[in-house]
């Protein structure tokens, strides 16, 4: 008996036993940003990177970045921190054509859905193509096309793209559609400018739009939790407007006054956020033929809404001065990232919020 | 069927042979034990079954196709004692010499029992040159597979017999041809015959019998077991789980084996055998250099790399009637692998796999004549299946292990649904589910450089074999002096194939279009063979004709069948205590059908050459001499010595197609020779050990080393644009091992009687299993690789030397006896080199070029790595500004990259291997 369960003790000690795992790579990044302070930059990019946008739980960092090796440009993931990326979702057709594709305007919903644009131009096209699509965050390549452009809206404004992606509730989005024009006198620069607000409804087999009224030359976007209320800016305007959306009740959320541009709003809570003033400029181009807003960045203001306290952020490290964009302001409300141009080069900082 | 077939097969049909390779014979004499006058009439019985013979007037009998293994043979005679020989190992292939002297009796007596000494060393009608490992002797060795097994024989190097190239053999399973037609020479058979089942395994490699054909350079002939007549098995679990770190690869191996009677007299036999391993070829490459390198930490495992086989195999036996006996045989084997490639080794997830199952059922009819008959016929009909499906590409996601390297699922391919269905349209855009492959961010040095991940090779290859044979035997007794075989086999296959490369991208210029191939080829074989005897010489004439069809539709038209004539002979004689043999042989096989097809099989991935198919092709032949000695220096030993000569012709190749450089076609155009003489020396186990040693000298050289070799055929000047035949000069095949030295040593200590050191050693088993091989040619080239130095293969590797060893203990307890053993390969650990650079002649890379890779691929991407990228290492920010960058940061990690990705672990063999197994027979 002794022996037998020897014998046994000896095979289920076999059975037990792990084998040897082979090789891995180690973990090679940080979760944490390469500087301290605030503002602090947490991307280094040669390339751009743009269009941040924070994941509902603010668990990470969605942004659009620049390939280094080309103009593709793929969405990344970030920790919440900064520190190394964590995913990267780029379009399947970068490696096979030689196509510029480029994915941005990431907004992620609570239910895991992202929702981001993918523009398309070939090297022979005159312009280029674009998308809004839906996929999930889990599975980026199972993104389905919910709306191409161009396309001329209701109110015969020819939208060439859109940006700044919000999702009201989990059945509509709203987004700024933008005028997408060539200067040929910047050597056929490409110049993106607020068209109108757009909103689009997902319910059905295809997707509703309705242009919102009264946001023509619009040129930045906000929600704040109510799927019914928007708040936005209007090119070469000073004011922050609130829309509630099934009334159509428009008032001013905030004024910056004295000539100011204001514009890439975001507001939680009592809250609001905008660039204002800084390199910028608005007016009517011929050549276009629309109003074009030129957005090279400016200051970051924070506004207590119960208090109607204006405060700048710190706008410069050492000495230099930071020209700051589209701010995404977490949802705890305690920092904020956004784009800061310098020369040709946009990277993302993070300003920690008193 | 044209007249001259039909003269051919009238021809064949009247003219006679040598002797089957799927059971033996016992032949001897009964004689009067006081008078030693042959005793004509006297019966001898084999078993309890049906087998035996009547003596004639010179009391000579012979007992034809016995299937091997032991046997218990009877004489009996009316007014003498009966005798009884136990134990009459019956090999297939040879014929057993049992004498039986009787002595006379008044009355009916128990019959004597004596202990049988057949020899079948000296066995005169035995001129095949045969070496033979029986089922019971591979799971006393070191050894875990068939293959493994026949590559102790002299003469083999891997699956290359007496030189030739890998798929110039052919398997015998239980008398039934099988071999893989479409791929023979890199694709494997896709079954594994589980050692369990085996009764015996024989390497044939001269003169082999005329009934078999499809095979140039050897056979590969296996008898399995009939289920036994009481129940009966055995179940083993092999592991090294146990062991420590560096002695363990992740093997875990199952064995159930059973066999025994069911009712009527039918007996059953079933084997299950699966194995799987973490790192299924393991190397034993030296650690690097660098500490930061994953590997230096733990260098043994390779990562992607694990393998899972699973093997069940079921036969049943049963008697009809006195005289009849049907056989049902069938095999299924499935492999499914992950495949090491060193650029997708930070990043396998994607990594190419492997997947092959293979299908073998048979149906044997045999009829026994009476063993009262003169003139004894013995009938075997067989109706064989065998199929092939090999999958090759990129693993979905792979299965999770569950238990050790076991999935427990089937590995799936991308795109395979579209290469099963060889839509070569659908194929034009890219494959669903391919992604094309990026430089790696997950290395330790993080550079985009050498590493790939995060997509796959985008190679999709599917084909499948299938055929139908049917085949039939006749062994025609003329008396104990002569018998007659003749016979004929008829096959259908049916071969498809797709290929896809790049899948990831549309087809396009630089993206060749999908393959596909689906035709029906026919193989059709006649054969006689006449064995003679004239007192102690043997004669043996074997003529066969075999004929192939691939019935492949070209341009429009249908080429027809190419037919062949193979005339065999073999003489032998006793003489002053030896055997000698001559043999001469000509041989044919259909090509492998790969090579009626276009591109196929990841030549186009591999060489950048796309290759077209010939579904011209002919047979390719040899043509072998061969003499032999047999001797019993002693009683317990023999020495076996073979010398022969074998000329090759007709072997495909790739010749060039056109102008185009890069284009080429298969053609019958290689020709080669090899020389060698086997030794072969052996002690008979007996006073607990026994020594077999061979030996084998060998010279094998040709014009092409395989069929992707491109042979030119045609210069053409470049300025005068006259073209000349170049000089056809043969160098030393891949194969071409000069000397190569295998010793086998067994030792048993009795489990009873007295033994030294009673308590350790009593029944205590070991085995030792030495090599000793000269190393393999290869090439030598300038530093750029574009240049050969010196003739092809002029260049040889050095020798390679391993000690396996297998340690059993027997224990029994309740009743049934337990075994548990340790089986360790490569005991010594010798770090054996098996390639090298072609530059170098070393497995290491020059500094040089490692240095010139690392600045290439800097050159290529010299962009900084800024913090976020998942490419940036801080340790290699020097500056710590936030980037890796410049020369100074970046070229360490692209020479580190380097000197990772030129590691050469593949030039390396195994390591030392332990496994320790349990097993209960029972």
């Amino acid at each position: 008996m002794r022996r037998a369960t020897t014998v046994l003790s000896l095979g289920m000690l076999l059975t037990g036993c792990h084998h040897e795992a082979p090789f891995a790579p180690g973990g090679y990044g940080s979760d944490q940003p390469f500087a301290t302070g605030s503002p602090r930059q947490i991307t280094f990019n040669p390339g751009n990177d743009r269009a941040p946008a924070w994941l509902p739980d603010e668990s990470g960092l969605l942004y659009s970045r620049q390939v280094v090796s080309g103009s593709d440009r793929c969405l990344a993931l970030l920790p919440p921190g900064g520190g190394r990326v964590e995913r990267e979702i780029c379009s399947p057709g970068s490696a096979i054509s030689d196509s510029t594709f480029i994915l941005t305007e990431p907004a992620a919903a609570a239910d895991g859905r992202l929702a981001y644009v993918v523009i398309v131009s070939a090297p022979t096209d005159k312009a280029s193509r674009a998308a809004l699509v839906l996929g999930t965050l889990a599975d980026p390549a199972a993104a389905q096309p919910l709306l191409s452009f161009p396309f001329t809206a209701p109110d015969t404004v020819r939208l060439d793209e859109a940006s700044q992606l919000r999702w009201l509730d989990a059945g509509s989005l709203a987004y700024l559609a933008l005028h997408v024009g060539y200067d040929s006198a910047r050597s056929r620069d490409t110049v993106r400018t607020g068209a109108e607000i757009v909103r689009l409804e997902l319910g059905g087999a295809t997707p509703s739009m309705a242009v919102v009224p009264g946001t023509r030359d619009a040129s930045s976007l906000a929600v704040a939790g109510s799927p019914d209320t928007i708040y936005f800016t209007l090119g070469g305007d000073s004011r922050v407007f609130r829309r509630a959306l099934a009334s159509g009740v428009v008032s001013v959320l905030f004024d910056f006054g004295g000539g100011q541009v204001a514009r890439d709003v975001q507001v939680l809570g009592n809250r609001l956020v905008a660039v204002v003033g800084g390199a910028v400029s608005f007016g009517y181009e011929a050549l276009l033929g629309y109003n074009v807003q030129r957005d090279g960045g400016g200051p970051l203001h924070l506004v207590d809404l119960a208090s109607g306290h204006d405060s700048v952020l710190p706008d410069s490290v050492a000495g230099v001065p930071l020209f700051f964009r589209r701010p995404a302001l977490a949802p705890s409300g305690r920092r904020l990232v956004a784009e800061v141009v310098t020369g040709s080069v946009t990277d993302l900082w993070m300003l920690d919020l008193p | 069927m044209t007249a001259r077939t039909v003269f051919v097969a009238l021809t064949l049909l009247g003219t006679a042979p040598l002797g089957a390779q799927t059971a033996g014979a016992i032949a001897g004499h009964v004689r009067d034990g006081i008078t030693g006058q042959p005793l004509e009439g006297a019966r001898v019985a084999v078993d309890s079954g049906p087998f035996g013979a009547i003596t004639d007037a010179a009391g000579a009998y012979r007992i034809r196709e016995l299937r091997s293994g032991w046997h218990r043979v009877r004489a009996s005679q009316i007014g003498y004692q009966s005798a009884v020989r136990e134990s009459v190992l019956v090999q297939n292939g040879g014929a057993v010499t049992v004498e039986f002297a009787l002595q006379p009796q008044a009355v009916s007596i128990a019959p004597v029992t004596v202990e049988a000494r057949p020899d079948v060393v000296l066995d005169p009608l035995a001129t095949a040159s045969t070496q033979r490992i029986s089922g019971e002797e591979l799971r006393k060795l070191p050894v875990s597979s068939l293959d493994e097994g026949i590559a102790l024989s002299a003469g083999t190097v891997g699956e290359s017999y007496r030189g030739g190239r890998v798929g110039e053999q052919a398997f015998i399973i239980d008398g039934l041809g099988v071999k893989n037609q479409l791929g023979a020479s890199d694709g494997g058979l896709g079954v594994r015959l589980p050692p369990d089942i085996l009764e015996e395994a024989s390497l044939v490699t001269n003169g082999f019998s005329a009934r078999y054909g499809q095979a140039i350079s050897g056979l590969v002939n296996v008898v399995t077991k009939d289920g036994g007549e009481r129940w009966q098995g055995r179940s083993a679990y092999e592991t090294d789980r146990p062991l420590p770190a560096g002695w363990d690869y992740g093997l875990d191996r199952v064995v159930v084996e059973g066999d025994g009677p069911l009712w009527h007299g039918i007996r059953a036999l079933a084997v299950f055998d699966a194995s799987g391993r973490l790192d299924a070829e393991p190397v034993d490459a030296p650690a690097p250099v660098d500490p930061l390198d994953p590997r230096s930490a733990s260098p043994w495992l390779l990562p992607h790399n694990s393998a899972e086989t699973y093997d069940a195999a079921a036969k049943l036996t049963i008697p009809v009637g006195g005289r009849e006996t049907l056989r049902l045989f069938g095999l299924r084997s499935l492999e499914q692998r992950l495949l090491y490639d060193p650029a997708f080794k930070y990043d396998a997830l994607l990594g190419p796999a492997r997947r092959i199952a293979g299908s073998l059922a048979s149906a044997q009819w045999q009829h026994r004549a009476s063993p009262e008959t003169r003139r004894p016929l013995f009938l075997d009909l067989r109706f064989g299946y065998y199929g092939r499906d090999f999958l090759r590409g990129t693993a979905t996601d792979s299965e999770p292990y569950r238990f050790g390297a076991f999935t427990g699922e089937p590995l799936h391919i991308v795109g395979e649904e579209i290469a099963r269905a060889q839509d070569t349209t659908l194929a034009r855009a890219p494959v669903p589910g391919l992604v094309p492959p990026d430089f790696s961010e997950r290395t330790p040095w993080g550079v985009p450089a050498f590493f790939l991940g995060g997509g796959s090779r985008g190679e999709v290859a599917w084909n499948r074999f299938r055929e139908l044979r049917g085949q039939a035997d006749v062994d025609l007794g003329l008396g104990p002096d002569a018998d007659l075989y003749f016979g004929g086999s008829l096959v259908r296959q049916h071969v498809q194939t797709f290929e896809r490369a790049l899948g990831y991208l549309p087809v396009g210029d630089t993206v060749p279009p999908a393959t596909a191939a689906d035709f029906s080829p026919q193989i059709a074989a006649l054969y006689t063979e006449w064995q003679q005897r004239a007192k102690d010489l043997g004669f043996t004439f074997g003529l066969r004709y075999d004929q192939f069809d691939p019935r492949a539709v070209l341009q429009g038209g249908r080429l027809g069948a190419r037919r062949t004539v193979s005339p065999r002979f073999a003489v032998s004689a006793p003489l002053k205590g030896a055997t000698f043999v001559a043999s001469w042989g000509r041989f044919a096989q259909a090509p492998d059908f790969q090579y009626l097809v276009d591109a196929a099989f990841d030549d186009t991935a591999r060489t950048g050459r796309f290759r077209r198919g010939n579904p011209d092709l002919g047979f390719e032949t040899a043509t072998q001499f061969e003499f032999s000695v047999r001797a019993r220096p002693s009683v317990g030993t023999s020495l076996r010595v073979n010398v022969y000569v074998k000329r090759l012709d007709g072997l495909v190749a790739s010749v060039p197609l056109g102008v185009n450089p890069d284009s080429s076609i298969f053609g019958n155009a290689d020709f080669g020779s090899v020389k060698g003489v086997e030794l072969v020396a052996e002690r008979d186990f007996a006073r607990w050990w026994g020594v077999r040693a061979s030996y084998t000298l060998q010279q094998a050289t040709a014009t092409a080393t395989n069929a992707f070799q491109l042979l030119k055929v045609i210069h053409v000047d470049s300025i005068t644009g006259d073209s000349t035949p170049p000089a056809r000069v043969e160098f030393p095949l891949d194969f071409d091992r000069r000397h190569s030295l295998t010793v086998i040593l067994q030792a048993h200590a009795p489990e009873s009687g007295p033994v030294p050191l009673g308590p350790v050693l009593r029944g205590l088993e070991a085995a030792v299993i030495v090599r000793y091989a000269s190393g393999l040619p290869y090439s030598r080239t300038n530093t750029a690789g574009d240049t050969l130095i010196g003739l092809p293969n002029s260049v040889r590797l050095p020798p390679q030397a391993t000690v396996d060893a297998l340690l059993r203990r027997r224990v029994n307890l309740f009743g049934r006896s337990l075994g548990v053993y340790f089986d360790v390969r490569n005991l010594l650990n010798r770090r054996n080199v098996v390639a090298v650079r072609r530059d170098t002649g070393q497995p290491a890379v020059a500094t040089a070029t490692l240095q010139a890779m690392a600045q290439s691929a800097y050159a290529a991407h010299p962009e900084p790595i800024p913090y976020e990228s998942p490419r940036y290492r801080p340790w290699a920010d020097l500056d710590h500004n936030g980037y890796v960058d410049g020369s100074a940061e970046l070229m360490p990690l692209y020479l580190a990259a380097a000197r990772d990705f030129a590691q050469p672990l593949l030039d390396y063999g195994p390591p030392r291997l332990v496994r320790l197994g349990f097993e209960m027979v029972f």
